[in-house]
């Protein structure tokens, strides 16, 4: 019995070192996200997303947040006779609507961004163009240009400040924000934790964001009953103008 | 509290009082002139940052409400040619329903905005250029003390439209003509309407003045009747063809506008017409011109989503 209970032991103590060896830390990490998901109601018009928790003295944190891969499909303008207008259409495979990076205070780690998997060039590595024939470090730019332009992609240097320190532990804290033309589905939050030797460790979470009470009432009916919809926009608006005329008793021509 | 609201269709934050604001700017220059709204209405929705199909079908739904107000109002006067205003929306509903598949076609090719702000540039132009001139020709004269001259000869158009079949008599027009020529007119101001977002009113009423022969006093409370219908049938069709009809911004913009109206038609007695009418064909004028330098010169930014959106 004595002998089962040792080899249990030393069993137990070899994988935790083995474990440690490979790099699979058993180590601590906490991430608490601020709202834990985003609600699109009347009123929105984007939002504050708060990051905050604990990780080992002897760490960094870079935290990516990426959209779902919503409306990839452009139009690039083109000087048509003495007109700007719409003369290409182009799609990107695997270019996520909202893409933000969130990197630590000190400033060591823009340049190890590609070797870390992470950032906007590093996502220009995975996104595929139709059609081929168009210039993709071209067409990439104004895409680029256009998600600045919306808020939507954006690398933040300086964006987690550590702080407050426990034994072996540091607090860290960042902040985002959502545009008001966010659209709608599963982002991702990475964290990825990396050590002195530039040992990464990715963490996903999941954070959703979605459309609540009328709006998501509005745009369901919009969608999925549009001839209703358009009687019904037609009838209240023929009800609020005949109210309104009612007010105003003497009608004249508009 | 925010001021923000968020518009489901075309998911965009707008401050409320900025959209109730220009619903009323655009309901009180109206209600000033009796025309109009509409066609000042899409070009401040598209400068304020709504997709121009969503801001086109938008506004169409909610000129059914001012339209449908007015129309009552002048048919307690006894100023609707119902007769004329049925063959009128018979051509505006055909007219409205082919104008919504070409922005539907037009969105697959990619280039309903640019449709939309070139047709804005050449009807702004057109409207807010005659306007400009009669008013100041209008000033002129009335400084002079003329007095305009009749027209003594049918002209070569009048002599053509005799000679159309099915002529009818208008009752309360007081004119007799053939049905095929409402008919007409009013499909190619349909087809207009659901391109721009308009109820077609500054291009019907020239239309029923100069090409219908009908008396002014007919003519705005007419073509209120005919709109209402065109317009619904327009919303309707955008609705289900489109999916671009913002409900929530056509309901806060018809608020605004609808107010302004009114009281634009009670300040309307108390002022010099033809100084308004040149401050309006002035705005109408700035409108297009700043469309125009928008579709000319490099914009800022080459890339727009698909669609228009």
């Amino acid at each position: 019995m004595q002998s089962k209970y040792r080899f249990a032991l030393t069993l137990g103590v070899a994988l935790v070192f083995s474990y440690a060896a490979a790099g699979l830390s058993i180590e601590t990490f906490v991430l608490e996200v601020q709202p834990k998901t985003l609600e699109i109601g009347t009123f929105f018009s984007g939002r504050t997303v708060n990051l905050s928790g604990w990780i080992l003295t002897d760490r960094d944190i870079i935290i990516e947040i990426i959209g779902p891969d919503e409306k990839s499909k452009f139009n690039i303008k083109g000087k048509v006779g003495p007109f700007w207008m719409n003369r290409e259409k182009v799609e990107l495979e695997h270019a996520p609507f909202f893409y933000k990076l969130l990197l630590p205070e000190h400033r060591k780690y823009e340049d190890r961004l590609s070797s870390q998997s992470v950032g906007i060039e590093n996502l220009k590595q995975r996104i595929t163009m139709k059609p081929k024939h168009l210039n993709f470090n071209k067409v990439f730019d104004l895409f680029l240009q256009f998600k600045h332009s919306e808020k939507l992609y954006k690398e933040l240097n300086g964006a987690i400040r550590y702080s407050s320190k426990k034994e072996g532990e540091k607090s860290f804290e960042a902040s985002f924000s959502f545009p008001s033309s966010t659209a709608p589905g599963d982002y991702k939050i990475v964290a990825t934790l990396i050590d002195d030797d530039g040992h990464a460790e990715p963490s996903v979470r999941s954070f959703r964001v979605e459309e609540v009470g009328i709006i998501k009432a509005i745009r369901q009916l919009a969608y999925h009953r549009a001839l209703l919809y358009g009687i019904l926009s037609v009838l209240i608006a023929l009800s609020v103008g005949a109210l309104i005329g009612m007010v105003f008793k003497r009608a004249k021509a508009h | 509290m925010s001021w923000h609201i968020y518009l489901p269709i075309a998911q965009h934050s707008v401050l409320l009082p900025v959209i109730i604001g220009s619903g009323f700017l655009v309901g009180l220059l109206s209600g000033l002139f009796g025309v109009g709204g509409g066609f000042l209405m899409t070009p401040l929705l598209i400068m304020i940052g709504i997709p121009p199909t969503v801001a086109a079908a938008s506004d169409t739904n909610q000129i059914v409400a001012a339209a449908a107000s007015g129309t009552y109002a002048h048919y307690r006067l006894g100023n609707v040619d119902f007769k004329m205003g049925l063959f009128l929306l018979i051509g505006g509903i055909l007219g409205g329903t082919g104008g919504v598949q070409i922005i539907k076609l037009l969105r697959q090719i990619g280039n309903a905005d640019f449709l939309i702000k070139i047709t804005y540039v050449v009807m702004l132009g057109a409207v807010g250029g005659y306007m400009f001139l009669e008013s100041l020709q209008g000033i002129r004269t009335s400084k002079r003390g003329q007095v305009p001259a009749f027209e003594t000869k049918p002209s070569a158009y009048a002599r053509l439209i005799r000679r159309l079949p099915f002529q009818m008599h208008f009752d309360r027009s007081g004119i007799v003509n053939s049905p095929i020529v409402p008919l007409v007119l009013g499909g190619f101001v349909g087809i207009l309407a659901a391109i721009m977002g308009v109820g077609g009113g500054f291009i019907m009423v020239p239309v029923m003045v100069y090409l219908l022969r009908m008396p002014m006093h007919v003519v705005v409370g007419t073509n209120l009747f005919q709109e209402i219908f065109t317009c619904i049938n327009i919303t309707i069709m955008q609705a289900y063809s489109n999916r671009t009809v913002d409900f929530v911004l056509a309901l806060l913009l018809l608020i605004g506008s609808t107010i302004g109206a009114q009281l634009g038609s009670k300040v309307s007695a108390k002022l010099k017409r033809d100084q308004l009418k040149i401050l309006l064909a002035s705005l109408i004028l700035l409108v297009m011109v700043k469309m125009l330098i928008g579709i000319s010169f490099q914009p800022h930014i080459l890339l727009s989503y698909y669609g228009g959106d």
